[in-house]
């Protein structure tokens, strides 16, 4: 993507908007969205092109708020300027005979007043017949299954006080695993801004060298509690799910955190677990929906302590307290975890005797309450005795407590991190990620 | 949008347009108060084209016809660079034409007047939570999401199919708190394709009072004890094992491997179909398109082929797979009329539709009386399960345990894990119609780019033999 797209694209965003709020009338306070991407998804099975699609997507929802109410609306935007203000018209009048049907509700969040951001990363574009031959030229000596995704992603807020921010970046990530004859699996990702062919070809050999390993006999591990070393990817996992609830103020105040005993003093973490928000990562803008900008570095959990849950400003309406600027959702947008002090090269003779995981799969609570998550192992999981690998084990099962894994078990930490890029594409292209080292935990109860 | 369509000139094989429109609006009350009213208008068009056996798409939003020539010239081009690389050869048999128009009845389309109406009813349903016999009540809300969906399909070789559906979905739930503990019990989720006829005052009443009279004695009882016992599954619990357990394992681009990196394989193998014991003789289950007021009741697929009942499993035995036109020529193994696309701007692969599980001929009284030591449960809380669809673990809201044939105490945290096919043969009863209820989800997710799609599970309660129970704690 050019800079100049971008910017072609903010321009028609901000002239949409200005005109939209040009025409409310008087006490209507309006906050408008924009998110929109080109993307080239290929898709890919046993190392041949499954499915290719490009999308051109690009929307706006219109947030208005009259006194203590509030709603809003979303609409697909063509570039077609008259078009475009005449379907955001009719989605504004929507809005404004809908708005008078809804209560009061105290919480309602004005937009405010403040400086606005513009951030711009822009990249290369990448064919996808310079790309796919590489790609798909090294892979055919294995059996691969994955997705490439490129191209550029939009977001913008624009609110009735005159806040404007815009954020836009190039990105591509090729997130791939690896199969063996005996259906054990390696996962991998390459992402980046600029497509290099060398990076390319050394992360695929890291790759094939741990399939490699992947061949040796499998060992038969019983279910009970191991001591494990979590990669990056698997701590990732973990936090993902903790994120769904576990440092939002408002699933304290509504019943539901899973960290509602360490809040309450009832429970302790690890003096050596930290996690924070830092948006010094990079990977994806400051800014909120309503266009709030929130501090760059902000202690959720800080050598084992809760310091701060994050607070939207509607939660913070509610219950009184101050707000931190967090996303309505208050999920962390860009996680940080602490590392520790164990040497890359030193991780298997770290562990000792135990597992190592490389991937987590599908975890849940299984009691909040008690911060108790269910889980699978997946991809490269193997059983190491003093210090080397033993071979690839069969998928287990663990239920255990964040209490215990990054509490009183949490034994070590790696000194190095990886940054873990979010890949999620459900309706539209996340952004951001987070950094995480990898861990050595104790007695991890297995189950299943 | 069908004259833009004659007048495209595309250089492919066959060539197809999507126009979807899904306006969606969601809903949530707290505490009496409206929280957040969401609504969206999501529209675009899908292109595709098939070249010398490569399929290719390109999503816009842009409807006149040069935006729609040139998504198509850059889908043909897209499938002309990569048609070397093709992992299967395909036909335009796979994309057979479609014609009518599905409209199902019986419902209330949301309209402008709708909003006022739901958020009338809603805030009534939340005044209706009542704290009981000392419990703090922290939260009481609902939560709901109301779609008028509504695709038009056009093809080369003739298609000109229209389809609008009206689907909803809420949940109504308190979470309260006694002695430190906090628990949360809802109504198990209402899902289908129903309007506003489907869930009015009285409805909603007799929810929340279930829910007032119910959290109080989960609050209060015991965690569901650790040890084997019998499980009697109610429908809220029952239709998530369904679509854990046997929907997502019997997907045959699953198991073909497309979905590896992401959603993960399946245990069943392509040989499985027509052996394999996958559950005790009383389990049947099928693809049932016809179902009234289901989710995903349709009498095509997105790709054009004709939705008919089909057993996926009789007696037991698994019989034939949740695969598209496209999986059965990969597989050879027969298939249902299961591919199906989120939106405009995803293109369709393998989903489950309506995967129900046919009743047998046990009363729940019958089922409860045959149980010396067991436990039921319902209304899910939790899930998860490996990537081959084997090791699974469910949370439920609710237990209650079953001594010497009655139900006694309610137990709090019941969970339960097993392995699929072993647990599917320990099915011991099956519940007949009275106990079956038509149920599903808006959010199944699958596929790389990544997919929602909306499902339908119409179950039976249904008594397990032998299963590993455990409750809560760290
Ligand atoms: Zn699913």
């Amino acid at each position: 993507m050019s800079k100049e797209k971008s910017m072609q694209i903010k321009d028609s965003f901000y002239k949409l908007s200005d005109k939209l709020v040009n025409s409310l009338n008087s006490g209507e306070e309006l906050t408008l969205n924009f998110h929109g991407e080109h993307t080239n998804f290929l898709r890919f099975n046993q190392s041949k092109v499954r499915q290719s699609t490009e999308v051109q997507q690009y929307s706006v929802s219109v947030d208005l708020v009259i006194d203590n109410k509030q709603m809003s609306r979303g609409f697909n935007i063509t570039f077609d300027e008259d078009q475009d203000y005449k379907e955001a018209l009719a989605t504004l009048k929507y809005c404004q005979e809908q708005l008078p049907h809804l209560q009061e509700f105290n919480a309602v969040v004005s937009p405010q007043a403040g400086e606005g951001s513009e951030r711009i990363v822009t990249a290369q574009k990448l064919e996808v017949n310079t790309v796919v031959p590489q790609m798909l030229g090294e892979m055919q000596s294995v059996d691969m299954a994955g997705i490439f995704t490129s191209g550029p992603v939009y977001q913008g807020v624009v609110n009735s006080k005159g806040q404007k921010h815009w954020f836009s970046n190039d990105s591509f990530y090729f997130d791939y695993s690896l199969y063996s004859a005996k259906q054990k699996a390696v996962k991998n990702c390459y992402a980046g801004k600029e497509w290099n062919e060398a990076d390319f070809k050394s992360n695929f050999e890291v790759s094939k060298q741990l399939l490699d390993k992947m061949n040796l006999p499998e060992v038969n591990v019983q279910k009970g509690k191991h001591r494990v070393y979590l990669s990056p990817s698997a701590v990732g996992e973990i936090v993902g799910t903790m994120s769904w609830g576990g440092f939002s103020m408002g699933a304290y105040k509504k019943g539901y955190s899973p960290l509602k005993k360490l809040k309450d003093g009832e429970e302790i973490l690890s003096g050596k677990f930290s996690v924070q928000e830092n948006f010094e990562l990079g990977l994806c803008p400051q800014f909120n929906e309503v266009g709030e900008v929130s501090s760059p570095v902000l202690n959720l959990v800080n050598n084992g302590k809760l310091e701060n849950f994050l607070t939207s400003t509607m939660t913070a309406k509610e219950f009184g307290l101050e707000s931190n600027f967090a996303s309505s959702s208050e999920f962390p947008r860009s996680v940080v975890i602490k590392p520790g002090q164990v040497a890359k090269e030193d991780v298997l003779k770290e562990l000792d005797t135990g597992l190592y995981v490389d991937n987590l799969h599908y975890i849940n609570w299984s009691d909040r309450m008690s911060a108790r998550l269910t889980g699978m192992t997946r991809f490269a999981c193997f059983w190491v005795e003093k210090g080397e690998i033993k071979g690839p084990i069969k998928d287990l099962r663990f239920d255990e407590s964040l209490y215990n894994a990054f509490g009183s078990e949490l034994d070590s930490l790696t000194s190095h991190s990886e940054i873990i890029p979010e890949t999620s594409t459900y309706f539209q292209r996340s952004i951001g990620g987070m950094s995480s080292p990898g861990m050595f935990i104790n007695n991890f109860n297995f189950t299943l | 949008m069908k004259e833009t369509f004659k007048q495209l000139s595309v250089n492919a094989d066959w060539w197809g347009l999507r126009e979807i429109e899904d306006d969606m609006t969601v809903v949530s009350v707290r505490n009496d108060k409206v929280e957040s009213v969401k609504t969206e208008v999501n529209k675009g068009y899908m292109a595709e084209v098939l070249v010398d056996g490569q399929f290719a798409y390109f999503a816009t939003t842009r409807a006149d016809q040069p935006s729609l020539q040139y998504a198509f010239d850059q889908a043909a081009g897209r499938a002309n660079e990569l048609k070397k690389y093709n992992l299967t050869n395909f036909a335009t048999t796979e994309r057979p034409p479609a014609q009518g128009s599905y409209k199902p009845n019986a419902q209330q389309k949301f309209n402008n007047d709708s909003l006022k109406e739901i958020v009338d009813r809603f805030v009534y349903s939340t005044q209706n939570l009542k704290a009981t016999g000392g419990i703090d009540v922290i939260s009481r809300s609902v939560r709901g999401l109301f779609s008028n969906k509504s695709m038009r399909y056009y093809s080369s070789n003739g298609s000109d199919y229209e389809q609008n559906l009206t689907q909803s979905q809420y949940t109504l739930s308190m979470t309260g708190s006694y002695e430190g503990d906090n628990q949360t019990l809802g109504n198990g989720t209402k899902v289908g394709q129903f309007g506003l006829e489907s869930f009015d005052k009285m409805t909603l009443l007799q929810e929340a009072e279930e829910i007032s009279r119910d959290l109080e004695l989960v609050l209060k009882a015991d965690n569901c004890p650790t040890d084997t016992r019998d499980l009697l599954i109610m429908p809220d619990q029952m239709y998530l094992q369904v679509h854990e357990s046997i929907g997502h394992p019997l997907e045959i681009d699953r198991i073909l491997g497309d979905e590896r990196n992401y959603a993960g394989w399946s245990f069943v193998n392509l040989e499985d179909f027509g052996n394999l014991q996958y559950g005790s003789p009383l389990l049947n289950v099928t693809f049932d398109p016809t179902v009234q007021s289901e989710m995903a009741s349709y009498d095509f697929d997105d790709t054009g082929a004709p939705a008919k009942k089909t057993y996926l499993i009789k007696e037991g035995k698994l019989l034939a797979g949740i695969g598209s036109l496209e999986s059965q020529k990969r597989s050879g193994v027969k298939g249902v009329a299961c591919s199906r696309m989120q939106s405009w701007n995803r293109p369709p692969i393998d989903r489950m539709a309506n995967i129900n599980v046919e009743c047998g001929d046990s009363s729940l009284d019958d089922m409860i009386a045959a149980t010396e030591k067991g436990v039921l449960m319902r209304s899910n809380k939790s899930w998860s399960i490996d990537d081959y669809r084997n090791k699974f673990q469910f949370g439920c809201e609710y237990g209650q345990l079953i001594e010497d044939g009655k139900l006694t105490k309610v137990v709090k945290n019941p969970n339960y894990r097993g392995v699929c096919t072993p647990f599917w043969n320990n099915l011991k009863m099956v519940g007949d119609a009275s106990t079956m209820q038509v149920s599903g989800s808006f959010f199944c997710g699958k596929g790389e780019p990544n997919q929602i799609i909306r499902v339908g599970h119409a179950v039976p309660a249904a008594l397990f033999s032998n299963i590993e129970v455990f409750g809560g704690g760290k």
